[in-house]
């Protein structure tokens, strides 16, 4: 099965991977995606004015924990594929094993 | 110094419940929609093309145990519950009073009637204390 994840969705996630870190709620966190040939894919997470960086890893990280907590999925049997368009923007394929 | 102390215990009586209080009562949001500002930035290059990171899976660090726990609010417990306990604790306190039957300094000496209604009330204690720790078991 293949799930496929918008933009919005990532930030969500990500909103809840650095919510759980930072012992606070989805809701306080401003999450900025950013994507660059040469570095990959990176988010930077603004919880309350202190800034907390992503790296790809992590963002992988951020969906599983988002796809376990939220939609019950076993994170063992995802893989995640980030993927940038232009038009589209950077979303991500999960697949799930 | 004594005065000083007594103010002090006197200060963190009142407050420091009140603080507790608050924070159990501070409940939280059982469900909630992200309204985080949405800002992305892209790399300027203009070739057209989809870049994949590639599939894969999470770290270790992810165990398959949910850290979020939707924890429901904690029940408010309404004023009128308090009001209720604390008027049938008066109420009870009073009829245990060795010298009741006071109002506006006159007091009404024995009242039959009065002891009649106390004795129901003590009955009915009985009876609900009773229905609760001697329940039936079926």
């Amino acid at each position: 099965m293949e799930l496929l994840l918008s933009e919005q969705d990532l930030i969500d996630s990500v909103c809840v991977y650095a919510a759980a870190k930072e012992y606070t709620n989805p809701e306080s966190i401003d999450v900025d995606l950013a994507f660059n040939p040469s570095f990959g894919f990176s988010a930077t997470a603004d919880v309350r004015g202190r800034f907390r960086n992503l790296n790809e890893q992590d963002l992988i990280d951020a969906v599983a924990v988002y796809l376990r907590d939220y939609h019950n999925f076993d994170p063992d049997r995802l893989a995640v594929d980030l993927r940038y368009t232009e038009n589209v923007g950077i979303t991500a394929s999960v697949l799930v094993r | 110094m004594k005065k000083l102390l007594i103010a002090f215990a006197l200060l963190f009586s009142l407050v420091i419940p009140g603080m507790a209080e608050a924070k159990g009562f501070s409940g939280g949001h059982s469900s909630f929609s992200h309204s985080s500002t949405r800002t992305s930035s892209y790399s300027s290059h203009s070739t057209g093309s989809t870049y994949h990171s590639g599939y894969k899976s999470a770290s270790s660090n992810v165990s398959r145990s949910s850290s979020y726990t939707n924890t429901q609010p904690s029940k408010r417990s309404s004023f009128w519950s308090h009001a209720a306990a604390f008027g049938a604790g008066t109420f009870v306190g009073s009829m245990f009073h060795p010298f009741g039957g006071h109002y506006y300094g006159h007091s009404y000496g024995f009242s039959f009637f009065g002891f009649l209604v106390d004795l129901l009330i003590l009955y009915i204690i009985y009876k609900v204390i009773k229905g609760i720790f001697f329940r039936r078991r079926y």
